[in-house]
C-alpha cells in the first residue's frame, strides 16, 4: 500500500489547472459575485428611477453636468439627490450590515439559524437608541453634546455588543453552542429589551414618540444624508474588516478546538466577530430600527448558491443584503401607494415563510 | 522531540492528569494505550495545546506556552476522534481548510485524498460521508496541514486521536501505514489506539496509560506483557509472540476479573 513518503516534486499532476477540481467551488462563487454587483446596480437604479413622484432620473442625469433653470427639472433633481439617493444609500448600507451581520453570526454559532433579529441582538442596540432619545435631553444630555449626532449609533453599537456578549456567554459552554438555548435565550432578551422600551415611552414627549414608532416597526422612510454620514462610516469600516475573519469562520466550522489547531487565535476571532456584528447591526438599527430576517435570508440563499465559505460568503451578503433591502424598500414604498408600508413588514413577509421553511428542512437534526 | 514534564491537568476537583512524563521521538510512532478515562485524550489534548496544563510541555525544544497557535501549527497537525461540521462543505473544502495559506497550490488537497484512498470524493458533502469515510477526509485536512515531516530538518507532528476507530480492517492498515511512513521520512506520530494488535504491529514505542498515570513506557515487546495489561485493563490478558517476535493479544483467552 503505503511506501515512503511522496514529496510534493514525486507525485504526478492530476489537473491541467483549465477544468474546475470536483467539490471546489470558488470558480462559481467569483461568477456569483460578479453577478451580484450587476444586480445591485440594476436594483439600484430602478429604484432611484421610481417612486411616488413621476421624476425623470434620464432628465436629472442629463442636468448634473449643467446649470439647470427648469423649474421641473429643479423639482426632479430635488427629490432624486435629496430624497431618493439618501435613501437608496441607507438601504444599501443597511441591508449590507445587517447580511453580513447574520452571516458572522452564524459563522460564529456554527448554526444557520443565529440571526440579529431573532437572537435579541437588534432589540439591545434599538433599547439602547431608545434610552438616548427619552433621556437624551435630560440624564444622558452630557453623552450627546460629546458624540453629537453619533451617540445614536454608537449607543446601538454598545446596546448591540453587550446583548452578543450576553448571548455568547448564556448559548456557549466549553465552545459548544447549544441552538435551543440561544433562540430561546434571543427570545428571553429580546422579551426583555422590549420590555424596557415600553417603560421608556411613558417617559417620552410626543415628539419622541413618533420617533419611537420609528424604531419598533423598521423604515427607511426618515433617511436623509445625514443618516447616511452617521450610519455609513461604522458599517463601511464594519465591511471592510470582514476579510480579515473569514479564514478564521470557516475553520472554526470545524469546531473551536480544531480552528485552533489550524492555527487560528479563537478567542481573538470571537471577540473580532461579535464586535463587527455589534457595530454593522447597532448603526443599522440606529438609522432604520429593528429590520427583521434580512440576516438570515440573505446568507442562507447564498450557502445554497455559492457554498458556506466565508470568503465569498461575507461579500456575497453585502451585495445581495444590500439589493434585497433596496428592493424591500421599493415593495414597501409602491404597494400602498401613495400610503408607505414600514420595510419591516415587507421583509418579515418574506422572512417570516422563509425562517419556517428552513426549520422544517431542519427539524430532524434539531431533534424535533 | 515532543516531551513532557510534570503535567498535571485537574477538571473540578479531580486530577484527570498527575506526574505525566511523556517522551516521543521524531522518526518513530508512538501509540498512547489504555482503557476508558486513562486519561489518553486529556494527554493529546494537553500536548495539542489545546487544554491548559501545568507543567512543561517543549516542542522540538521550544517551550510550547511561547508559541502562537499559527506557529504551533506549522508544526503539529491534530486529528480529533470525529468532527461535525456546521455546514455543508464539500469533503475537497474541508480538505482545503487544512492546506490554510498554502492553498494556492490547488493538487494539494487532491494528493492527500488520494493518499487517503478518497480520490475522486472531492465532489460529495461531507456530511453525507459514512463516518469512516469522515474521518479519512479529517486524515486528509491533518496532512495538508503539514504535508512535509520535517521542514528544514525539525521533524512535524501528528497527533491522532483514535485514527481507525471507526474504520474497516484495509482501512486500518493503510491509515497505520501512512501514520508509519511519515514517520519513517523523520516526522513524528503520536495516536491513541485502542486496538493492542495494531500498536503492536506498527508502533515504535508504547505508552500504557491507567488512571491519569503512565504505568509504563518502551518498545512494544516490552510493555505489552500480562501482568501490566491484566493489571491496567483490570481483566486477564494473555500476550501471545508468534514467530516474527511482534506480540499480540488474543481475547479468546480473556477473561473478566
Amino acid at each position: 500500500m503505503v511506501t515512503g513518503w511522496p514529496t510534493s516534486e514525486a507525485l504526478p499532476l492530476a489537473g491541467d489547472g483549465s477544468r474546475p477540481l470536483e467539490g471546489d467551488r470558488s470558480g462559481r462563487a467569483r461568477f456569483a459575485l460578479a453577478a451580484l454587483v450587476v444586480l445591485l446596480v440594476v436594483v439600484a437604479g430602478l429604484s432611484l428611477a421610481t417612486g411616488a413622484a413621476d421624476a425623470s432620473l434620464g432628465r436629472v442625469l442629463a442636468s448634473l453636468s449643467g446649470s439647470a433653470t427648469d423649474p421641473l427639472l429643479l423639482r426632479d433633481r430635488t427629490i432624486i439627490l435629496e430624497i431618493r439617493l439618501p435613501r437608496l444609500l441607507l438601504g444599501a448600507l443597511v441591508g449590507a450590515g445587517l447580511a453580513t451581520s447574520g452571516a458572522i453570526l452564524q459563522g460564529l454559532f456554527r448554526n444557520p439559524l443565529a440571526d440579529p433579529g431573532l437572537v435579541g441582538v437588534s432589540s439591545g442596540a434599538g433599547l439602547a437608541a431608545v434610552l438616548v432619545i427619552v433621556l437624551g435631553g435630560t440624564s444622558l444630555a452630557p453623552l450627546l453634546a460629546v458624540a453629537g449626532i453619533y451617540a445614536l449609533p454608537i449607543a446601538a453599537f454598545a446596546g448591540g455588543l453587550a446583548s452578543t456578549f450576553l448571548l455568547y456567554a448564556i448559548a456557549t459552554r466549553r465552545g459548544q453552542t447549544a441552538i435551543a438555548t440561544m433562540l430561546l435565550a434571543g427570545i428571553a432578551l429580546g422579551a426583555l429589551a422590549g420590555a424596557l422600551t415600553g417603560l421608556l415611552v411613558y417617559r417620552a414627549t410626543d415628539a419622541q414618540l413618533r420617533d419611537l414608532t420609528f424604531w419598533s416597526l423598521g423604515s427607511l422612510a426618515g433617511a436623509d444624508w445625514t443618516k447616511v454620514a452617521t450610519a455609513g462610516p461604522i458599517i463601511v469600516t464594519a465591511l471592510l474588516a470582514m476579510p480579515f475573519v473569514s479564514r478564521g469562520l470557516n475553520a472554526l466550522t470545524l469546531g473551536e478546538a480544531a480552528a485552533y489547531h489550524l492555527g487560528v487565535p479563537v478567542e481573538r476571532l470571537k471577540t473580532a466577530a461579535i464586535f463587527l456584528v455589534a457595530a454593522a447591526t447597532g448603526a443599522g438599527v440606529a438609522v432604520s430600527g429593528g429590520i427583521g430576517f434580512v440576516g438570515i435570508v440573505v446568507p442562507h440563499v447564498l450557502r445554497l448558491a455559492v457554498g458556506p465559505d466565508h470568503r465569498f460568503l461575507l461579500p456575497g451578503s453585502a451585495l445581495l443584503g444590500a439589493s434585497f433591502l433596496i428592493a424591500a424598500d421599493a415593495v414597501s414604498r409602491s404597494v400602498a401607494a401613495p400610503a408607505e408600508v414600514p420595510i419591516g413588514i415587507v421583509t418579515a413577509m418574506v422572512g417570516g415563510p422563509f425562517f419556517l421553511w428552513l426549520l422544517l428542512r431542519r427539524r430532524d437534526a434539531l431533534g424535533g | 522531540m515532543f516531551s513532557a514534564r510534570h503535567l498535571r491537568v485537574d477538571l473540578g476537583r479531580r486530577a484527570i492528569l498527575a506526574g505525566i512524563d511523556f517522551d516521543a521521538e521524531a522518526g518513530a510512532l508512538t501509540a498512547i494505550v489504555g482503557p476508558n478515562g486513562s486519561g489518553k485524550t486529556t494527554l493529546l489534548r494537553a500536548l495539542s495545546g489545546e487544554l491548559a496544563a501545568e507543567g512543561e510541555i517543549r516542542l522540538n525544544g521550544r517551550d510550547m506556552g511561547a508559541l502562537k497557535p499559527w506557529q504551533l501549527a506549522e508544526r503539529r497537525a491534530v486529528l480529533p476522534q470525529a468532527t461535525v461540521l456546521g455546514f455543508p462543505f464539500t469533503v475537497r473544502e474541508v480538505v482545503g481548510l487544512g492546506a490554510g495559506r498554502r492553498s494556492a497550490d490547488p493538487m494539494l488537497a487532491e494528493r492527500a485524498l488520494e493518499r487517503v484512498d478518497l480520490a475522486h470524493f472531492g465532489g460529495r458533502f461531507y456530511q453525507e460521508l459514512s463516518g469512516g469515510e469522515q474521518q479519512r477526509v479529517q486524515l486528509a485536512r491533518v496532512l495538508c496541514q503539514v504535508w512535509s515531516p520535517a521542514i528544514d530538518g525539525e521533524p512535524c507532528w501528528l497527533l491522532l486521536d483514535e485514527p481507525v476507530s471507526s474504520l474497516d480492517i484495509r482501512h486500518q492498515l493503510l491509515v497505520m501505514e501512512i501514520a508509519r511512513a511519515f514517520a519513517r521520512a523523520g516526522g513524528g506520530v503520536i495516536a491513541i489506539l485502542h486496538d493492542l494488535n495494531l500498536a503492536a504491529l506498527f508502533a515504535d514505542r508504547i505508552v500504557l496509560m491507567g488512571r491519569g498515570r503512565i504505568v509504563a513506557a518502551g518498545p512494544p515487546g516490552e510493555v505489552l506483557e500480562d501482568e501490566a495489561l491484566s493489571a491496567v485493563f483490570g481483566c486477564v490478558l494473555r500476550v501471545g509472540v508468534p514467530p516474527a517476535g511482534v506480540p499480540f493479544v488474543l481475547p479468546h483467552a480473556t477473561q473478566l476479573q
